[in-house]
């Protein structure tokens, strides 16, 4: 074999969840690492690439699990320059340059590129700690480190030590004939017995009461035949659960689920880009809802059927629909989408912090050219998208 | 030059798709578009080699000689007018006026007239004289249907093409969201391809869908606080699932099939799917529909009905009114009795069909004729054998699909060696019966051609020694 054939090499291997490109020199490796479970066929990696590196594939299939050996995006390892540019933009974390095993980011740690700048805050002054926003985000991203309890897993935490609350539980002895229905009903409570004696019969003793136990639930206290139980408990003034919620703003897309959902309005997000999504459901053939599918934001959905009884021939259901205040503006729809002109994305601004150098600026133009899919392309089995004005 | 014919109707299922495109050329068929696989093979097998192309007696040393149309049609006639108790059973496919015609011979002979609905939608036809058959057409499926329920049912198998025209993928007027908008819920003891599709398979145990039957409508009654926690192998959860699908649904659709007609209770399990039906009535709208099994199966059955006012298994042996009791005048019934005297299989092939005790008793006792366009194993047992057009294929005629809406067929290709269709054939036969009867050929019970051939009868194999 000729020497000038044998470096740099290329390859590509698929691992699991993982494709791996490599650039092999005669010491250094360089390697741009995909976790295909993470990609969501956006295709902004495509969009930036310096290299024209990236092309995008079966972008629905692919995410809906119908085409297993195969990643949504396709790199050739021999045309990429292993810059990162990619890694930077990817809004979903699913790139990685490596340079000899390591994660390495010259362009980022040279200053010669931006990144993401967005806003993705919860105000724990306001946050009650509920579970609505961890229900909602379709990324995962929302890390609620508060206690396990009780309602959640058999074995979890007691609930009331949920509460940050004083009881007193307080037995009237004089009342009390120590007949230990209490101590039966509750964990709580035990009866101390003066052993029975022939010498002196009659029943004795005191109730002991474990605060930790106690769920001030007043059981004992309703059902005491003689009424010598008194349970009280005092709740401190804003008393909320221990433990906090955040946002992890490595996986945060900034979809603004959790901000629309909160029901104390403790959620800021700002997204990072600008811009508009416009379904024309006219177009949409209607029984393929792959965006559906794909949207890594939960943003499009089918819109219900109208009853009956408002059932005209006008009245009929739009075939698909967007939900715009969800939308990232990401583009994976307009990747998948099979039929044209459905669904128009255009963005017009990019928020970035740090150098905003010339090859962001062309980047970001790129970014901002307003796209509809096609149903046509040039290339079989690669994504084209239609350029609009 | 090849021609293309468009709008062709398929005489295999009950679906009777009616868009299919086959390209021609001299009288052959080349290329058939649209169609399932089935179909496909339908139309191929008409130009390919080795069609019967004439009538053909069986000789006594079993092999078979061509004779003529005149000659078969005697031999037809004669055992028609000789015999006590003829039976003429088939008719799932042919066409209209073919079954109208063997009505008009059926009647002048005296002969009970059954087709394939006896051992097949014949128990939905008595669960729909009990019950009633809130029905409705396939388009009303495909344009509002929500929910689509296919149970005891495989079209991905039996139907081919149903899901796609009508009852899972089409997008419809209120619709519009295809496959996506509806719910399909399928239930059956086997994981089927069907169920594949299926949003909810209901894994039933083979022969208790009465019971899955009661415990849905214990729950549109408002009892599911009583109902078990398994039925027919089915957790309660499920069943309450699937009846709050059923509940929501706008318009919701059952498709039935041999899981009910041919497992225990037979008519049972379809008089409990209809009152089910009829209990959803109160709540939403929902239909119920026989995935009827041949192409005009559901033909015999409406016309006649207009000619004799029953279905199937219709007994004219009083010559002057009709009299129909399944069980008593179906086919396989007199078979198994011994109760026929002469045969005629039409457009079906109770040789390889039948149960294989009540065929010996027809195939290899009594005089028999098949009626069919090819070689099937009734014609190899038959003492003639008379090949006729192929209906959508070589002859057009009216045909009802699944649903009782007639479907005008059409002829591709003429027929094969100039055979004649089945409505030519049996009016041929009524008039020789009609000439016969002039010159004094009378009923006796005996026939002239008639031999028995014990070489062919099925009989047990002894285990070697």
């Amino acid at each position: 074999m000729a020497m000038s054939t044998m470096y740099p090499k290329y390859s590509t291997k698929m691992e699991n969840d993982t494709v791996i490109m490599e650039q092999r020199l005669l010491k250094k490796v360089s390697h741009l690492v995909l976790n295909t479970t993470k990609c969501t066929g956006c295709g902004i990696c495509s969009e930036v690439c310096p290299k024209e590196a990236i092309v995008l594939g079966l972008v629905g299939a692919v995410r809906r699990g119908a085409v297993k050996d195969e990643a949504a995006i396709s790199v050739d390892p021999a045309k990429c320059s292993y810059c990162g540019v990619c890694t930077i933009l990817c809004p979903f974390d699913a790139l990685e340059v490596r340079v000899d095993g390591e994660p390495s980011l010259p362009i980022k740690e040279q200053e010669g590129f931006p990144e993401y700048d967005f806003t993705a805050e919860i105000d724990e002054n306001k946050c009650v700690r509920c579970t609505t926003c961890s229900e909602a985000c379709p990324r995962d991203a929302i890390v609620r480190d508060i206690p396990v309890y009780e309602g959640e897993v058999a074995d979890g935490a007691k609930r009331q030590t949920a509460l940050d609350a004083e009881t007193t539980l307080v037995v009237d002895k004089e009342k009390c004939n120590v007949c230990g229905i209490c101590a039966s009903l509750c964990p709580a409570l035990k009866i101390k017995r003066i052993p029975f004696t022939a010498e002196k019969v009659g029943s004795a003793g005191e109730v002991v009461w474990d605060k930790s136990l106690c769920d001030a639930c007043q059981v004992c206290a309703t059902a005491c035949p003689e009424h010598a139980i008194a349970v009280e408990r005092v709740v401190k003034e804003g008393s909320k659960l221990a433990g906090k919620v955040t946002i992890d703003k490595e996986t945060c897309v900034t979809c603004s689920w959790c901000e629309k959902v909160c029901p104390e309005e403790a959620v800021t997000i700002k997204k990072f880009f600008d811009g508009e999504i416009v379904f024309n459901a006219d177009k949409c053939p209607g029984g393929c809802s792959t965006c559906v599918d794909i949207c890594p934001c939960n943003a499009i959905y089918l819109p219900s059927p109208v009853p009956a009884l408002q059932l005209k021939k006008d009245s009929i259901e739009p075939t698909i629909a967007v939900n715009a205040d969800l939308c990232i503006l990401c583009g994976a729809c307009v990747n998948a989408c099979p039929s044209e002109d459905v669904i128009t994305i255009r963005r017009s601004g990019i928020h970035v912090k740090g150098p905003e150098t010339d090859l962001f600026k062309s980047i970001a133009a790129k970014l901002c050219i307003p796209r509809s899919s096609k149903i046509r392309e040039d290339t079989f089995g690669q994504v084209e998208l239609k350029p609009l004005e | 030059m090849p021609e293309v014919i468009k709008n062709v109707a398929c005489p295999y299922c009950g679906a009777c798709c009616d868009d299919l495109e086959v390209t021609v050329e001299d009288g052959k068929i080349l290329e058939v578009k649209n169609a399932c696989i089935i179909g496909t093979e339908i139309y191929h097998h008409a130009s390919r080699e080795g069609r019967v192309g004439s009538p053909r007696m069986r000789q006594p040393d079993g092999t078979y000689k061509d004779i003529t149309y005149d000659e078969a049609i005697d031999y037809t006639a004669r055992m028609l007018i000789k015999a006590k108790k003829p039976l003429i059973y088939g008719f799932g496919s042919t066409n209209c006026e073919g079954q109208a015609a063997a009505g008009r011979v059926a009647e002048e002979a005296g002969a009970v007239l059954d087709n394939c609905a006896s051992i097949c939608h014949g128990s939905s036809f008595l669960a729909i004289f009990d019950t009633g058959y809130p029905s409705c057409t396939l388009g009303e499926v495909k344009n509002r249907a929500d929910v689509v329920i296919y149970w005891g049912s495989n079209p991905a198998h039996a139907h081919p093409r149903h899901m796609s025209r009508y009852g899972v993928f089409p997008r419809g007027f209120f619709t519009n969201k295809g496959h996506r908008g509806r719910k399909v819920i399928c239930v059956d003891p086997r994981y089927t391809d069907t169920a594949r599709c299926a949003d909810y398979f209901l894994q039933v145990k083979q022969g208790h869908d009465y019971d899955l039957f009661d415990a849905f409508r214990m729950v549109m009654h408002g009892y599911a606080d009583d109902v078990p926690e398994i039925v027919a192998g089915v957790p309660k959860e499920k069943i309450l699932e699937v009846c709050d699908i059923i509940k929501k649904g706008r318009y919701v659709h059952i498709f039935f099939g041999m899981g009910l007609c041919h497992s225990d209770g037979r008519n049972h399990n379809i008089d409990i799917a209809i009152n089910l039906v009829r209990d959803i009535n109160e709540v939403t709208k929902c239909t119920i529909m026989a995935m009827r099994g041949h192409y005009n199966i559901a033909g015999p059955g409406v016309v006649w009905s207009w000619q004799f006012g029953f279905p199937y298994c219709i007994d004219l042996s009083k010559g002057s009114h009709a009299h129909m009791n399944p069980g008593e005048t179906s086919s396989v019934d007199l078979a198994n009795r011994g109760e026929v005297d002469a045969f005629i299989n039409i457009g079906t092939d109770a040789g390889a069909h039948f149960p294989i005790r009540a065929f010996e008793k027809l195939g290899s006792h009594i005089p028999m004729v098949t009626i069919d366009p090819s070689v099937n194993m009734a014609a190899t047992v038959s003492d003639v054998h008379i090949p006729v057009a192929i209906v959508g294929v070589e002859t057009g005629g009216i045909c009802y699909r699944m649903d009782n809406v007639p479907i005008q067929y059409r002829a591709v290709v003429p027929p094969y060696n100039g055979i004649l269709t089945d409505e030519e054939l049996f009016n041929r036969i009524l008039n020789r019966m009609l000439e016969l009867k002039e010159q004094g050929i009378e009923c006796d019970g005996k026939w002239e051609y008639a031999k028995a051939i014990p070489s062919l009868i099925p009989v047990k194999l002894e285990p070697e020694a």
